[in-house]
């Protein structure tokens, strides 16, 4: 399914001027316009380990550097590993104990000794592999982290000077008035102005005299190449970046996010996970409401000819919609339609405006003939396929531009006329405005209004392939 | 098909495979139904415990133009397992405990060692021999160094054993002198 999705022959423009796949597109049900990745604010909902599904919050992600503390990733080919048991006989006449080790089902990598012993318990405890200068390290980060405090403190003191003597307006604003009550009680005064903040020392590198030396056979040595480890599994662990193979250390698994999406215009979320299930609560997919464009037939295109184009169209909603076409006016197609008036409740705060859009700068390739008049489509029905007395009433279609239809899908001739200067091995760029009718049902469930039904204009572009 | 099979004592041929030329099975080793063997370029010598599953294809076969040469042996060593559908073509020699598995490619004139398993999908086409304890993996056929040897889950040979008999039939030598 996903292949022919990614194609980039059909096209859709965004609200902000950026041309997406439908499947990359979001549909706000408040401001009825396309959103995509772009326009839209993406906060992070939980972090979770893709491997054992369990939730942290974001300060305990932080603590364990977003990593899952249980589950351990292939060092060699990066997918997960499992683990493996075994029984050995430590000492004869002892019972045999149960050992257990890590196993990469995909590439066979098992830990081996003497960098990993293998365990007695199948939670296994595995050790973790820790960078000599660990320490170091830390310090530095320390040391960065309160130079930058600093820095924030200086700035703020900075700006505060123009006060002049009357800084009475921002006691609030800096806890002055509780400054001033420890003042008063005699107790020594907070440091939140940045005055007597120090960062903490720490020794600078030093150089050492003697250097190893390169051993004598590095040139000569004929290279093993089954033991040195790829760029890949290198840049895995940056902190250590072994060079051999058998020092390679299990990895432990990277968190990922849960996101949601908000309009940025209308603040109302648009995408938004469930806290405990692989399920959105709110998924308001472009997909779930646009009609899907499909091409099924296109005749071969010739410079200054015109040749048939037909196109599939499938309404995905469970309601019926129908479909009206406009040719593509490259001198509007810049201006910004005006987000729909939100009103009432429906305004949970003042819509904002986008960041500048980004222009559209187009160039189409000849001349397009689309099916005047409305077209309906009927909604979609997942019982349908079953029924064989599926008959769709096809009296009031115009055979000059339907050329079938079946259930809730629609076939859609169009003609195409590449422009004369057509070159060589370069694509067909066209484009047209496809007004569809959506059912707009937040209107009746916030103004206790009757549902009404909106036509919402979007922008397609066609990419089609040059038969010269 | 012009074929002439040897099956050693112990060996399970199923009947439902293409053969063509002179194959020989040593002891233990079980075929499984829809396996194709051919031996175009000279007789081939399957060793002792090896396992061919379903759909696996052994091509010996000489490259084209080069029809008239001198027939090669091809020979294949023991306790190896070829998964579903590995294609093996016109390789040089075949070591022990080797694993081939699902859906990998061998391409010609390749030497495998002993110890090696060539991971699922992987398609080696190049001449350069794969040494003893290797392991192929991944789209770019990384090879590194095996850990661990390949082996078998213990109880697949003895399962393969009971159940194979009891729904498919199997070859048996013409010549009941010469299996043995």
């Amino acid at each position: 399914m996903a292949s022919y999705m990614f194609q980039k022959t059909i096209t859709s423009i965004c609200t902000c001027g950026l041309q997406k796949l439908l499947p990359d597109l979001f549909f706000c049900r408040h401001c009825l316009t396309l959103r995509c990745d772009f326009c839209v604010s993406h906060e992070i909902d939980t972090t979770y380990c893709p491997h054992c599904f369990e939730n942290l919050s974001s300060t305990e992600a932080k603590h364990k550097k977003n990593r899952c503390a249980s589950c351990l990733e292939c060092p060699r080919c990066f997918n997960t590993l499992s683990t493996r048991s075994y029984s050995r006989t430590p000492e004869p006449k002892k019972p045999p104990q149960k050992m257990y080790y890590l196993l990469c089902l995909f590439c066979n990598w098992r830990s081996h000794e003497p960098s990993i012993p293998d365990q007695p318990t199948s939670s296994g405890n595995w050790p973790v592999n820790k960078n000599p200068n660990d320490g170091r390290i830390l310090d530095l980060i320390n040391h960065y982290k309160s130079v930058s405090l600093k820095e924030v403190f200086d700035k703020q003191k900075r700006n505060t000077k123009h006060y002049g003597r009357n800084y009475m307006h921002f006691l609030e604003k800096f806890g002055l008035n509780a400054m001033m009550a420890r003042k008063r009680a005699g107790l020594p005064n907070f440091h939140s102005d940045g005055t007597g903040f120090s960062a903490s020392e720490i020794s600078p590198a030093e150089a050492i005299e003697n250097v190893p030396e390169l051993p004598i056979n590095i040139f000569e040595d004929i290279v093993d190449l089954k033991q040195i480890s790829t760029l890949e599994q290198r840049f895995a662990t940056p902190e250590l970046q072994a060079e051999n193979t058998d020092d390679l250390f299990p990895i432990r698994k990277h968190l990922r996010v849960k996101h949601s999406l908000r309009c940025r215009v209308c603040e109302h979320n648009v995408v938004k996970p469930e806290y405990n299930a692989v399920k959105f609560k709110i998924k308001h997919l472009a997909y779930y409401h646009v009609p899907e464009i499909k091409i099924i037939k296109c005749e071969p295109l010739v410079a200054g000819k015109w040749s048939s184009l037909i196109l599939k169209l499938c309404n995905p909603a469970q309601i019926s919609t129908a479909v009206r076409f406009e040719k593509l006016d490259l001198n509007t197609i810049n201006i910004i339609r005006e987000p729909r008036r939100l009103e009432g409740e429906d305004l949970i705060a003042t819509p904002k405006q986008l960041p500048a859009p980004i222009p559209i700068v187009l160039e189409l390739h000849g001349d397009i003939m689309v099916p005047e008049g409305e077209i309906k489509i009927a909604a979609r029905d997942d019982t349908a396929e079953y029924d064989d007395t599926n008959e769709v009433n096809t009296d009031n279609d115009d055979p000059k531009y339907v050329y079938w239809r079946k259930g809730n899908k629609v076939a859609l001739k169009f003609e195409v006329k590449p422009s004369e200067n057509l070159k060589k091995n370069e694509n067909v760029q066209l484009g047209f405005v496809m007004h569809f009718m959506y059912m707009d049902t937040m209107l009746h469930v916030i103004n206790q209004k009757q549902p009404q039904t909106v036509l919402v204009p979007i922008n397609i572009l066609l990419n089609l392939p040059n038969s010269l | 098909m012009s074929s002439k099979i040897k099956i050693a004592q112990g060996a399970m041929v199923c009947k439902e495979i293409k053969v063509k030329g002179q194959v020989s099975f040593g002891a233990s080793t079980i075929i499984h139904p829809g396996v194709t063997l051919i031996a175009e370029a000279g007789p081939i010598e399957i060793g002792e415990n090896n396992i061919i599953e379903e759909y696996v294809n052994i091509i010996h076969k000489f490259l084209p133009g080069e029809e008239q040469s001198e027939p090669v042996t091809l020979k294949i060593g023991s306790n190896n397992v070829f998964e579903v559908y590995s294609i093996i073509e016109g390789v040089k020699s075949i070591g022990d405990n080797n694993i081939f598995e699902s859906k990998s490619y061998v391409g010609r004139n390749l030497t495998i060692g002993n110890d090696c398993i060539i991971g699922a999908g992987c398609h080696l086409t190049s001449t350069s021999p794969i040494e003893d304890g290797t392991c192929v993996y991944g789209k770019n056929c990384t090879r590194q160094k095996a850990f661990c040897k390949p082996s078998v889950p213990g109880g697949h040979r003895e399962f393969l054993v009971k159940l194979l008999p009891s729904y498919h039939l199997l070859r048996k030598n013409k010549n009941p002198i010469e299996g043995t």
